[in-house]
């Protein structure tokens, strides 16, 4: 059960240098509301041909925490603090736009949810896709442009790229125009690809292509990744590290098999307890009571603690911040204080069923055991 | 049975035993007519669904499932008669819908509900979260006094986990969760005897998502309802589900216990469609065997001769385009598929292409 965690050539490659380094990075968004924190001092790496994982909740901050990398916002309203972002030894935050755009698109790509808005819808796609080659280089002529986009077409699987070239993007499928958006965030061979929801929108035998054709060009072109996505299947088969984001802020990051083997924040915990699976019975599902809490006011404290199985309503939870500190496995850190009583490697494990020890909860509740069956009238307490 | 005891006994209806038979749709056929807006003249028809049969049992749970666009909404809608159908039967409590006058359809409906996916555009926004639950109970006349209906509103409340002190807020502050168990409340507030669900858990957030579910179950087993269970999330139907449907361009092609279709799938859309589903359990990546399916779903105006799947699918043979493959037995599987060639999973193609050269 508790083999070591096998280490892939990506992982090696983190004795190296990070190909993007984040430091204490802070972005907050004037409302009519307030001011949302959305992204509340967070660092993190990416290395070389890695694929990043960034999972959690609807409105826990991973979308903003990637755009304000790439300046996607007009500030105000979005302000972004804190620093550095450190991409290839130049600090992002301090790049002129005119610099920054040499690397929007060319260094680093983006790929989002809806590639509805992110084509122009009155273009074609394949003009869109030569343009984008020769923005980058001026070099390459119009001509050359257009047979590199109709083969980068074809390797995405789009059928008849020749006629399909010529066609605008209300008129390819959902599935095609995600593939169209993967051939033109490849088509400058960036160093590093975004991938903010990049199937969330789609059906799953089609994510299924998607997902073949995003591998096969990351592994090709050995750009590194970030995923962001709220489906932990789609973690578990993809990334080799994972970050878990709750409220603007990680709470846990391993690597993969380590987190999923041996999660240490009771967020994550939750979080696989919670999931329906296909490849396991569950008589009942976990639950987490309440629901993310409001950003313009976030809970003092950890900001998890309204909603956690272990605090036990304890003093320490509501006043003190955890930091994210190194656990006993290399690369696997957890903001919890106390993280220790989750160790499942060092208590005595159950079989695959995910069900590890029941906590009880402040309530006398067990609240994250497949067994409970008390816990599925969570008290939301936003309302 | 909190809501049942409000209930006047007047207007009780026998509730069904549980395994008894409350839906039974034979043949459904729902084409709808695609319009010139120019012209005004009839263009086709899109055939969303085409002779769909099944049945619901007081206590069950039947999940329909498929990729956007199969017809598992209008489905949904045309066995309450939301949307017409264009052929076919609707057996509710023994009744052909379709056959039902105005007055005989409106006291079906009281005892089939439906909760749609989004909690956001599903519930009045002008209305509190008391006046949405009550509206049933007025329109059906369920009580004399308006210090009854408040209590059976109360209860219903209870019912689904909510304090009954907010009964007086508005929509717009209640979380997703939150308001897809007012929705839940309001179709339980004429102890309706089946309840359809379409993709009632889609836009909720796992941990809520789980929230959802796991009252909904509560609910099966304390009320005997019957559920149709839209959904597109394979785990969420295996989960909750006792049998299951997969549907395809309007038809279904594979049924029977989840146990079934799950373990022994033997059409090979489904195990397409199972095999794309990502397994949160990294252990688990390089024994996953992936089927992936050539090109997108035809369109439902022109769909295939033949087998609808023929187009994507890997043992299509000639046959496979002449003849219409029945809804079957056919080798003894120990459930119906629509497949000539129907089997237990046997290796299939993986990629359909590999892509080269992305160094230019
Ligand atoms: N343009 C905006 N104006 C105001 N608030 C915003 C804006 N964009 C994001 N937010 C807020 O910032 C927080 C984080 O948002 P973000 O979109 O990054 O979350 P997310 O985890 O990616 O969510 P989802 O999974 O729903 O996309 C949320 O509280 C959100 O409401
Ligand atoms: N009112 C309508 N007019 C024309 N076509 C429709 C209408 N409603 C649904 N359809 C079509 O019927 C097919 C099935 O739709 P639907 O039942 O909504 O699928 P699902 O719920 O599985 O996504 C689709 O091709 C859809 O475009
Ligand atoms: S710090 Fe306290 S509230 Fe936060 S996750 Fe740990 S135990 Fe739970
Ligand atoms: S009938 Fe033919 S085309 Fe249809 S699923 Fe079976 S083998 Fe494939
Ligand atoms: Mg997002
Ligand atoms: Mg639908």
């Amino acid at each position: 059960m508790a083999a070591p965690v096998k280490l892939k050539p990506a992982d090696a490659a983190a004795a190296g240098q990070p190909l993007l380094s984040v430091r204490n990075l802070t972005t907050q968004i004037a409302t009519e509301t307030g001011t949302v924190q959305a992204v509340r001092g967070i660092s993190w790496d990416i290395y070389p041909g890695e694929i990043l994982g960034i999972v959690g909740e609807s409105g826990s901050g991973k979308s903003v925490s990637v755009s304000s990398l790439l300046k996607l916002h007009p500030s105000p309203p979005v302000t972004i603090s804190g620093g550095p972002i450190t991409f290839e030894g130049q600090n992002l935050l301090e790049l002129s736009e005119r610099r920054f755009r040499r690397i929007r698109g060319r260094q680093i790509a983006m790929i989002f949810q809806d590639p509805m808005t992110s084509f122009n819808p009155v273009k074609t796609i394949g003009n869109q896709i030569s343009e984008a080659i020769r923005v980058h280089n001026r070099r390459i002529s119009r001509r050359a442009a257009r047979a590199r986009a109709i083969e980068l077409l074809g390797m995405v699987g789009v059928p008849r790229p020749m006629a399909r070239y010529k066609q605008f993007p209300h008129e390819y499928s959902g599935g095609m125009r995600q593939r169209a958006m993967i051939a033109m965030a490849m088509a400058n061979q960036p160093k590093l690809l975004i991938a903010d929801e990049p199937t969330t929108a789609l059906d799953v035998t089609i994510q299924a292509q998607v997902l073949e054709f995003l591998k096969l060009a990351q592994q090709e072109t050995d750009a590194a990744l970030i995923l962001i996505t709220h489906d932990l299947g789609l973690i578990a088969e993809l990334a080799d590290r994972v970050l878990v984001m709750y409220a603007g802020k990680i709470v846990e990051s391993a690597p993969v098999r380590e987190l999923f083997r041996n999660p240490r924040h009771p967020y994550t915990v939750s979080l696989l307890e919670s999931l329906p699976r296909i490849d396991v019975e569950t008589e009942h599902l976990a639950t987490i009571p309440g629901s993310p809490p409001n950003l313009v006011y976030p809970p003092p404290g950890c900001a998890f603690h309204p909603r956690c199985f272990l605090s036990h309503q304890r003093e320490r939870c509501r006043t003190e911040i955890p930091e994210l500190v190194d656990l006993e496995v290399r690369g696997h850190t957890s903001a919890c204080h106390f993280s220790h009583e989750l160790d499942s490697e060092s208590a005595p494990q159950e079989d695959d069923d995910g069900d590890t020890s029941a906590v009880t909860n402040g309530d006398g509740g067990t609240q994250h055991a497949n067994t409970s069956a008390d816990s599925e009238h969570g008290q939301e307490v936003d309302a | 049975m909190v809501s049942l005891e409000m209930v006047p006994d007047s207007k009780i209806e026998p509730r069904p035993a549980p395994g008894q038979e409350v839906l039974r749709v034979e043949d459904l056929t729902v084409h709808f007519p695609v319009k010139s807006t120019i012209l005004r003249r009839k263009l086709g028809e899109v055939s969303a669904v085409d002779g769909v049969s099944f049945s619901i049992a007081a206590g069950e749970t039947l999940g329909l499932v498929g990729e956007s666009g199969c017809g598992k909404s209008t489905t949904a809608l045309a066995v309450l008669r939301l949307v017409e159908a264009t052929d076919g039967h609707i057996f509710f409590n023994g009744k052909d819908l379709r056959t039902l006058g105005k007055g005989g359809l409106r006291h079906q409906r009281r005892n089939m509900q439906i909760v749609l996916q989004d909690p956001f555009s599903s519930l009045d926004p002008r209305m509190t979260v008391r006046s949405i639950v009550a509206e049933p109970l007025k329109v059906h006349h369920m009580h004399k006094k308006a210090s009854d209906r408040n209590e059976h509103v109360n209860e219903l409340l209870q019912l689904v986990g909510l304090d009954p002190a907010l009964a007086t807020r508005y929509p717009h502050e209640f979380s997703g969760g939150q308001r897809q168990r007012i929705s839940i409340a309001r179709a339980l507030a004429l102890d309706p005897k089946l309840l359809v669900l379409d993709e009632p858990v889609s836009s909720l957030d796992v941990s809520i998502q789980a929230q959802v579910v796991n009252l909904l179950e509560e609910l099966q087993d304390r009320l005997s309802l019957a559920y149709l269970f839209v959904a597109h999330d394979l785990s969420v139907v295996k989960h909750i589900c006792d049998r299951v449907a997969v549907m395809y361009l309007g038809h279904i092609v594979e049924t029977g216990t989840a146990d079934e279709v799950y373990n022994s799938p033997t059409h090979p859309y489904t195990q397409a469609l199972l095999s794309a589903v990502p397994v949160p359990d990294p252990e688990q990546r390089e024994h996953t065997h992936r089927i992936i399916l050539k090109g997108d779903v035809p369109s439902p105006m022109d769909p295939p001769s033949g087998c609808r799947f023929r187009t994507r699918c890997w043992k299509a043979e000639e046959r496979c385009a002449i003849e219409t493959p029945e809804l079957i037995d056919r080798f003894n599987h120990g459930h119906p598929s629509a497949c000539h060639f129907a089997n237990l999973p046997t290796p299939a193609p993986t990629a359909d292409s590999t892509p080269k050269g992305w160094l230019g």
